[in-house]
């Protein structure tokens, strides 16, 4: 693959995220991080990351939407940022946030000067475990595709404890719905 | 001079740590819940994103395995990295989609999903107590 394109979908991705935090109606919010997703999934198969931009098109691009817009419908379509911007106590909070912002800001980049070279074939997390891997996985279970024989066959444990906290997300999400319904049929006020 | 040359071949952890911040901003700075939650996702789609471009091989192949490329692990991008961020996506529509849930019920209760009405309602519910 050729990353030739990744340096656009990035500058791409960096304007969606910026606007969809920018706008106050709440609707185009959702939808352009639909779009910072997609762009993002776009990067992901142009870094040669196919699985993974599929899997980010279809959830994070998909489903992530629809259900931000599920949520947008049933709460308000408007976010009034900074209305109470007079109030002293706020600017001195977002003055200690803009502050550890920057400070993180530095402390990654200053942590980045340690990581081997962007697209070095011999970085260390090339030579240990995944060579191995690469070269067993056709050997091994007899499926070309080295990811899905990593997700089923070599970490099938692993996928097993993502389905279970999937199940578990859902029985959250259910539980607190009806929670939600069965205080309507109280009333209000409860 | 030599910071600059750090950054032209670092150039793609630069940007992700750029698109993390973005996030964070969102999720500190953003008053409306739900700007939180976007900027949320936003930061969990750059650790991703940090995760891939780990992965990146110069001049390899993605991970299927073929006949013409043989058995060479230099020849295939890194595969580990892929399998573990299909883990994170799934997770991360999961939270996602708590967190809405979650987001609908302070709606129900409070009628607002803004930071500084919840702490004066929240403040009021108190004295109330």
């Amino acid at each position: 693959m050729n990353g030739d394109f990744s340096a656009v979908f990035f500058v791409l991705a960096i304007v969606a995220a910026l606007v969809s935090l920018k706008v106050r109606d709440l609707l185009a919010a959702a939808a352009l991080l639909s779009l910072f997703s997609f762009v993002v999934a776009l990067l992901y198969v142009s870094l040669g990351a196919v699985d993974v931009g599929f899997n980010e098109a279809v959830l994070g691009a998909g489903v992530t939407g629809i259900l931000l817009v599920i949520a947008i419908f049933n709460t308000c379509r408007r976010s009034q940022d900074r209305q109470h911007r007079g109030s002293r106590g706020s600017a001195l909070g977002r003055l200690v946030a803009m502050l550890g912002l920057v400070g993180v800001g530095a402390v990654l980049l200053w942590a980045m000067a340690g990581l081997p070279d962007f697209g070095d074939p011999v970085a260390p997390a090339a030579r240990h475990l995944s060579d191995r891997m690469i070269e067993g996985a056709y050997h091994d279970a007899h499926t070309p595709n080295i990811v899905t024989v990593m997700i089923a066959d070599y970490r099938s444990f692993d996928t097993l404890g993502e389905g279970i906290v999937v199940f578990t997300a859902g029985l959250a999400c259910f539980l607190l719905l009806r929670s939600e319904r069965r205080r309507d049929e109280d009333g209000p006020g409860t | 001079m030599e910071w600059l040359h750090l950054l032209v071949r670092h150039w793609a952890y630069a940007l992700t740590v750029l698109l993390i911040l973005i996030g964070l901003h969102g999720m500190l700075l953003k008053r409306n819940l739900l700007k939180k939650l976007i900027g949320m996702n936003i930061f969990q789609g750059a650790i991703i994103l940090f995760f891939i471009v780990h992965a990146y091989k110069d001049g390899a192949s993605v991970p299927i395995w073929s006949k013409a490329l043989g058995e060479h692990a230099e020849r295939y991008m890194n595969p580990v990295p892929h399998g573990l961020m299909l883990t994170a996506i799934v997770v991360s529509v999961a939270t996602t989609g708590v967190a809405l849930a979650l987001l609908s019920l302070i709606h129900k209760r409070y009628g607002t999903l803004e930071e500084d009405e919840l702490l004066t309602a929240l403040r009021a519910d108190r004295e109330e107590v």
